[in-house]
């Protein structure tokens, strides 16, 4: 009796389609033969569900030649996904269950030995790549099955009650309401909590409706990670395109709570300098996983201590920066991942913290010259945005007025985030080179005021593009139909040349 | 003093842990050639006093391994090739005839006359020093070194260090004055190297000494024993800018103990590059503001006033600028003079500037443009300093 039971294994954050194929031969010594590039956690899977088989009272068909095919056999297959069809397929080799009582059900999800399912990583793409009709999957990441499949997916509790509710001796497991797409989940931080820092919180306006990348350098203490942590909940939520995509990303990272709906938060990563390269950019030596800057992918990748960071790691953002996209391969394959993340950073002026004010320092001159070399030119450049923040005065501190809040600058956000909808492009930020001059053109005093900060060396070639798109976002802002010389003044003013890299070229 | 004696001094300066006050007692009542005999023995030398704390018999041994390794008679050669004078007591231009603590040798390059010609005024500071005081100890040493009718030249020295004391010495050099360089390693072995350029060209045109011989690294114990020949060699020591503690304060005390007058530069309370000075300043050393309070207390002939406002050549001003010091804030529009005036006091970040003044943001990056564009203002990072000229 040959059982074929749809299924699907994660592959970076992409599911592919499985077929489960179990087949009694009849003939030949009784055993369990696995083909199809299975990796061990499937190699394993056979001592679960013969467990499970035992404690729900069902029989282990151990007098069986049993032979499982994983379809297609050309791709290599992991992970526990393949337990629940396994399982299923083996009861009907052994005519424990009908192939007409599990026709047009799909199934996803992990065995345990006692019989219960359990939520496996990657349920988002997994249930989309199921090719069923309806889908079997663990009741505790069913939510995330019912985003791509609603009305369509089973939670399943355990295998005795799927049995019986296969058999008709029972209900079926009950299907997964599909879950509501929730904007902001937990508390968000203010950012009427910030105090003062005019300039600070001027960038990080910039930043959210621009799409800017920020840097900011300033001492400890300085409030560089309060305005970082602000930035997300500044952001539009997420489109339902990219909601999905993050819930990909972040379900094949193993990431989301159990029961989650769909969020349209954009997420906010903010990994150790003493994360790993792999852990960063995605990577792994048995299958791809994607890395801190997929999973911040749609929101904002926060690296504080830029410094601090290896320089292999720094570089390697590069080219997701340029392009938004990550290309990992590995000897077993390669594969892209969506990352068009946006990046702030922080990092201390040197390395005693305080050479921000001049004569504060305690660093010697070389210990200095090694702090400005951790950071390349390249990287330095690719931030739109780049300021040094100073601790605020006592009096700023004590002041009892309101700052403005979240809630008023996201709205702000969102206005500019439209106008560049209207555009044709993502943001401001994501504007190609080749039609900056249409978006933002320069004339009249603005156009003087770039001459002649260009003639002063004061801007470069390159520089002069940032500057543009700021002046973009700062335009759209005040509301200017074109960017004026007081957009342009503000941009020069939000992008300086930090004081440990010398000069003050931008 | 004889050949094999200056090469024994020469070689026991080559140990990194003999300093001036071990070579004393080594020598003091012996000639330095059976001190070193003896040592290169691993015996303390037949005739000296207690050992100073610290000398133990294992220190002993230490120095005889190091004084076999070194042949002094051919080090001596080395500073005869290479035109470094080796000074001694007793050597025509030897400037330490009174000093209480003085150097056993030194080693010079340049203007040997300077080290007792004329009136010397050492300008010393610290590294970590604001824009202000890189100024200041530019314009005291510009405007004091420069030449005048009917007085002698004064003569500035100073540390070669980073921060003020470079200052100093380019300062000196602007206006075709005498810099004399104190520097703790040997003359070949620039410290920081960002100095080097600096080394050469005090040599060249002033005098560069040190008490180390050639080839020998910057120990961190040399840099208060430089110090001690700052404060000797000058006739008045200045402070620019000084932190809490550091080596400018020892500069001060040195010269104190030696009965010369210390002036420091006053700063603002807030600063704590001008912690140490302020303090030196509470205790009652000279205030000094401008080259004529050094003049008058060195009974020298005052500068004039608007020479002393710019007297250090078209070299240190840019061609269009007026001929004055600070600019005066009176004389420009709002928000102009109030975002100026924050600026004279100390470095303002524009946060300061948008918190504290009642144009909007458009206005006061305006005039922050504006004043960068007269060249009074200087952008560092997202604070603004006044820009020296």
């Amino acid at each position: 009796m040959l059982a074929a039971i749809a299924s699907a294994v994660v592959d970076g954050i992409d599911g592919r389609p499985v077929t489960v194929e179990v087949i009694n031969t009849k003939v030949g010594a009784p055993g369990f033969s696995l083909v199809g590039l299975p990796d061990t956690t499937i190699r394993e899977s056979r001592d679960r569900i013969r467990a499970a088989l035992l404690s729900s009272g069902l029989k282990w068909p151990a007098t069986l030649p049993l032979v499982v095919s994983l379809a297609p056999s050309g791709i290599k297959k992991h992970g526990a996904a393949l337990d629940l069809p396994l399982a299923i397929g083996v009861l009907v080799a052994s005519k424990q269950l009908t192939p007409e009582q599990v026709k047009g059900f799909g199934a996803v999800g992990e065995v345990g030995l006692d019989g219960a399912i359990r939520p496996v990583p990657g349920l988002v793409s997994l249930a989309g790549a199921v090719a069923a009709d309806q889908i079997l999957v663990p009741v505790a990441g069913g939510s995330e099955a019912a985003i791509v499949r609603p009305g369509r997916a089973r939670g399943v509790t355990t295998l005795k009650e799927l049995v019986d509710g296969l058999r008709g001796e029972g209900p079926l497991p009950p299907l997964i309401p599909s879950p509501e797409a929730v904007a902001f989940t937990g508390r968000v931080p203010e950012l009427a909590d910030v105090r003062g820092q005019p300039i600070a919180r001027f960038a990080l306006e910039l930043a959210a409706a621009g799409g800017h990348h920020l840097l900011m350098v300033g001492p400890p203490g300085a409030g560089k990670t309060m305005l970082a942590t602000r930035m997300a909940a500044l952001l539009p939520p997420l489109d339902a395109e990219d909601a999905l995509l993050v819930a990909r990303i972040h379900s094949a990272a193993g990431l989301r709570d159990p029961g989650a709906g769909l969020s349209l938060q954009p997420p906010f990563r903010a990994p150790h300098h003493g994360a790993s390269e792999v852990a960063l950019i995605g990577g792994g030596s048995r299958s791809i996983r994607p890395g801190e800057i997929s999973i911040s992918h749609g929101g904002v990748l926060f690296l504080d201590e830029l410094g601090e960071f290896p320089q292999k790691v720094l570089d390697a953002l590069r080219q997701p920066l340029e392009q938004g996209v990550v290309r990992v391969s590995r000897s077993h394959g390669s594969k892209t991942l969506p990352a068009r993340f946006q990046l702030v950073a922080a990092m201390n002026p040197c390395p005693c913290g305080e050479g921000g004010a001049s004569g504060q320092c305690r660093c010697s001159p070389s210990a200095r010259a090694r702090h400005s070399r951790r950071v390349s030119g390249p990287i330095l450049d690719r931030f739109d945005l780049r300021i040094e923040v100073a601790p605020p005065d006592s009096s700023v501190l004590l002041d009892s007025s309101v700052e403005e809040s979240t809630a008023v600058v996201g709205a702000r956000v969102a206005k500019v985030r439209a106008i560049s909808a209207e555009r044709g492009f993502r943001s401001n930020a994501s504007v190609p080179d080749d039609r900056l001059d249409q978006v933002a053109p320069l004339e009249g005093e603005a156009l003087e005021l770039v001459r002649k900060a260009l003639e002063n060396g004061l801007l470069t070639g390159r520089g002069l593009r940032r500057i543009q798109r700021v002046a973009r976002t700062v335009a759209d802002l005040e509301g200017h139909s074109k960017p004026t010389v007081d957009d342009i003044r503000a941009a020069l003013l939000v992008r300086v040349q930090p004081s440990f890299a010398g000069g003050a070229a931008r | 003093m004889t050949q094999d004696d200056l090469a024994a001094l020469i070689a026991l300066l080559h140990v990194k842990t003999i300093g001036p006050a071990r070579v004393r007692w080594l020598t003091e009542h012996q000639p330095p050639a059976t001190a070193v005999e003896s040592l290169r023995a691993g015996r303390v030398p037949p005739d000296v006093g207690p050992a100073p704390r610290g000398v133990n018999q294992e220190m002993i041994w230490d120095w005889a391994k190091a004084l076999r390794a070194i042949d002094g008679h051919s080090r001596l050669e080395d500073h005869q090739n290479q035109g470094v004078e080796v000074m001694f007591r007793g050597h025509r231009h030897w400037p330490f005839h009174d000093d209480p603590d003085p150097p056993s040798l030194i080693f010079a390059s340049g203007n040997l006359a300077l080290a007792l010609a004329g009136t010397r005024v050492g300008i010393v500071g610290t590294r970590r020093c604001t824009s202000i005081g890189r100024q200041t100890a530019r314009r005291l040493g510009a405007d004091l070194a420069a030449k005048r009718d009917g007085s002698e030249q004064v003569s500035i020295v100073s540390g070669l260090a980073a921060g003020i004391d470079a200052e100093a010495h380019r300062g000196t050099l602007a206006v075709a004055g005498q810099p004399i360089g104190v520097v703790a390693s040997g003359l070949d072995v620039p410290y920081p190297k960002s100095n080097s350029g600096l080394w050469e060209e005090v040599a060249k045109v002033g005098l560069l000494i040190s008490e180390s011989p050639l080839g020998v690294r910057p120990e961190r114990w040399k840099f208060p024993a430089r110090n001690r020949l700052i404060a000797s060699l000058s006739h008045l020591v200045v402070v620019v800018e000084s932190h809490a503690s550091g080596g400018a304060l020892s500069t001060a005390d040195e010269a104190a103990n030696r009965g010369i007058t210390v002036g420091a530069v006053p700063g603002s309370v807030t600063s704590s590059s001008a912690t140490g000075t302020n303090a030196l300043l509470a205790d009652g050393c000279l205030v000094i503001r401008d080259a004529n309070d050094v003049l008058v207390e060195l009974g020298l002939p005052l500068l004039s006033r608007p020479e002393a406002a710019s007297p250090t050549g078209a070299k240190l001003r840019s061609t269009s600028a007026p001929a004055a010091g600070p600019p005066n804030p009176e004389s420009f529009p709002a928000p102009d003079r109030q975002i100026l005036e924050a600026v004279l006091q100390e470095p303002v970040h524009l946060d300061h500037l948008l918190l504290s003044l009642a144009a909007s943001r458009s206005e006061i990056f305006a005039a922050v443009q504006r004043l960068t564009e007269q060249g009074v203002l200087a952008q560092v990072g997202s604070r603004l300093e006044w820009k020296p000229r």
